[in-house]
């Protein structure tokens, strides 16, 4: 079986892992390089299938080798640990777990800019969802709020970027095909050349909005909800009371992991999404405030009444037409923080619910702590028990590597945990 | 001379004498915003706040062109990398981690960017007769100048203190102390200025406050410039979104 992500890759990296390391050392003792550490670390109280109680520890550490100095280069290595791998990319689930997440440099030439290696670009606009980022795909529901980035995707790539103004520029990017790991065989497969992505974007403001469009052939999936084929993709930012933003794109032509050929509106009307987005920050009292964001996504021609779970996790019922994130947050003395973020799938009333509480207490340390619930029934988006619909299948079934083991996450999850960067 | 003459004559020599006193903490604070205005300028600072759990260190890196083009770089280990521009009346935030740069408008830019000093207030054009009514109120003797006493009354809600009195040395036009008030009257933080020191073609500049927090003990911020350098030579691009990728 062929797992197109880079998590199966972290025990082969182990190697280059200990290289890196020694370059690090090296490179040190003769260039200006920085080291930054960021460590996170959980406890987690969660409820398994059947009404199981676990209780686990979790982290990562995150370890970044940046260049300093030169303000016409710039380069970066970032390596994540993961004590145990849960991703499933491993056979033997206590193995520790390796990612090489950036490896990439910068070098800005009088006139442009290139940069090259493991890296993303942000295209479009939007926190939650975003309809322009046709390069990693803004567009799934689910989403960890525990996570101190949420869509951190990244990839190799190669971007070419002119200035066309003080404030406008053309971006070009070429992005070669993933290469598979086979977890059956432990084996590596590259991709042929016609799986490669590739496309440009124009940046420009009119008046006090900036306007952004641009088009992408994607040739292979970048991440688990990836709409292939051509890509065009317009997107905006702008202030009208609050803060504006928003994006509409849509797929058309060959979508080999979909296995369709979007030749046809019938066909092409399914991929077409709106993301739209309002923020507002109020100061409440003179050291505290107030952030609210409304974001929504909006896929018209999909789904607008509730599907099954296992069809929608099998890919089988396609996407809901409207997905809603709120969030609130009120910050106080910059040291203090509490939060309410939620994704709302309204079409089968239901929402996953995060409650966050942060403490900066010293120089880059936070006390956190979470609490989330779903809130839906066993068959919807965000089930509060899905013990009565768990998504198992047997072996040989085409579905198989769906199977969720009954330990997975069900409904209610609650976590400590500090973060500490040096 | 009847009453009612006497009323407008006192009215009318009141009117003058406000004004004039108007004028005069008008034309002091103009006079302390030019002179913490240059052509260009680079220099290195660190912000440090403390209180009972001990400090919080951010250092940076910042270049400026007139009153109004900014760019700040962060360089202590957690802020790395995160930038700031600002170009006559946009500001954008860049952020290493996410490679996105963000506009901000509006109230955004009131978000704390460091302890008690929001974007808004690093990077904002010095002109603080666009948001202050002010009026002179008296004299005083601070660390041993003499300066004058300046009552600044905001004109919106758009600024963080709606009321601010400013001790400006009659001299030298630097702000030697600060008090900030809250709507109700109540004293909130109080601007030590720390250092003084003298650059380029013999203008003073403030190197070191200390803006103390009188509602929690010992809690204050520190701001400190290390490096400066007077009317640099900048590049043209320097101020535009190239640099901050």
């Amino acid at each position: 079986m062929i797992s197109n992500t880079v998590l199966g890759l972290r025990r082969l990296l182990s190697g280059v892992f200990m290289v890196i390391l020694g370059l690090a050392g090296v490179v040190s003792s003769f260039a200006e390089t920085e080291v930054r550490m960021n460590l996170e670390l959980y406890n987690s109280v969660y409820r398994g299938r059947n009404d199981n109680w676990y209780y686990t520890g979790s982290g990562k550490a995150d370890m970044r080798i940046g260049s300093t100095g030169n303000r016409n280069m710039r380069a970066e290595v970032a390596v994540e640990f993961y004590p145990v791998d849960l991703s499933g990319g491993s056979s033997v689930a206590a193995v520790p777990a390796l990612n090489l997440k950036r490896l990439w440099f910068k070098a800005n030439f009088p006139s442009w800019r290139l940069t090259a290696g493991k890296t993303k670009v942000a295209w479009g606009n939007g926190f939650v969802f975003n309809s322009g980022d046709v390069l990693f795909g803004s567009l799934s529901p689910y989403l960890d709020f525990t996570q101190s980035t949420i869509r951190d995707d990244t990839a190799f790539l190669t971007a070419f970027n002119i200035p066309t103004g003080d404030f406008s520029y053309i971006e070009g990017v070429l992005l070669p095909p993933s290469i598979l790991y086979d977890s059956g065989s432990s084996s590596l497969e590259v991709q042929t050349i016609d799986k490669t992505s590739g496309g440009l974007r124009f940046f420009g403001r009119v008046g006090g909005w900036r306007l952004e469009t641009g088009y992408l052939y994607k040739g292979d999936a970048k991440v688990a909800t990836d709409l292939l084929g051509h890509r065009p993709y317009f997107s905006f930012h702008g202030h009208a009371g609050v803060d504006l933003y928003g994006a509409v794109s849509l797929a058309a032509g060959r979508d080999g992991d979909a296995g369709v050929n979007r030749d046809s509106w019938d066909e092409i009307s399914k991929t077409v999404n709106f993301s739209f987005g309002a923020f507002h920050q109020l100061q409440t009292g003179y050291d505290s405030t107030l952030t609210i964001r409304l974001e929504t996504l909006v896929m018209p021609w999909q789904n607008w009444s509730a599907q099954k779970y296992q069809e929608v996790i099998d890919g089988d019922a396609g996407y809901y037409g409207i997905m809603i994130y709120p969030e609130i947050t009120w910050m106080m003395r910059s040291t203090w923080y509490t939060s309410v973020q939620s994704v709302i799938s309204p079409v089968d009333a239901s929402a996953q619910i995060t409650t966050t509480f942060g403490w900066h207490v010293f120089q880059g340390f936070t006390l956190l702590g979470f609490v989330v619930v779903n809130a839906g029934d066993e068959q919807s988006l965000f089930a509060y028990d899905r013990s009565g619909a768990w998504p198992l299948y047997p072996v040989g079934h085409p579905d198989e590597g769906i199977n969720w083991a009954d330990y997975e996450f069900n409904g209610v999850n609650i976590t400590l945990g500090a973060r500490y960067s040096y | 001379m009847n009453f009612k003459r006497f009323l407008i004559l006192v009215i009318t020599l009141t009117a003058i004498a406000v004004n004039a006193f108007s004028q005069t903490a008008e034309e002091v604070i103009r006079k302390m915003d030019e002179l913490q205005t240059f052509d260009t300028m680079y220099s290195e600072g660190t912000m440090i706040t403390e209180d009972r759990f001990g400090e919080k260190r951010s250092t940076y890196k910042a270049w400026s062109r007139g009153s109004q083009d900014f760019l700040i770089e962060f360089t202590n280990v957690e802020e790395r990398g995160q930038k700031i521009l600002r170009v006559d009346d946009e500001l954008y935030l860049f952020y290493p981690d996410a490679e996105d740069i963000i506009p901000m408008h509006g109230a955004a830019l009131k978000q704390s960017m460091f302890g008690d000093i929001s974007y808004e207030d690093i990077t904002e054009g010095r002109n603080t007769l666009d948001k202050y009514d002010v009026e002179m109120i008296g004299s005083e003797i601070v660390d041993g100048k003499d300066c004058w006493v300046i009552e600044m009354i905001a004109t919106s809600r758009d600024v963080p203190y709606p009321k601010q009195i400013v001790k400006v040395g009659k001299e030298d036009y630097v702000l030697r102390e600060a008090e900030y008030y809250a709507r109700s009257g109540r004293l909130l933080k109080i601007v030590d200025v720390i250092k003084v020191e003298t650059f380029g073609d013999g203008r003073l500049m403030i190197t070191e406050m200390v803006m103390a927090d009188q509602l929690r003990r010992g809690s204050s911020t520190r701001m400190r410039i290390d490096t400066l350098e007077i009317d640099p030579r900048l590049n043209d691009d320097l101020f535009s979104l190239r640099s901050l990728y």
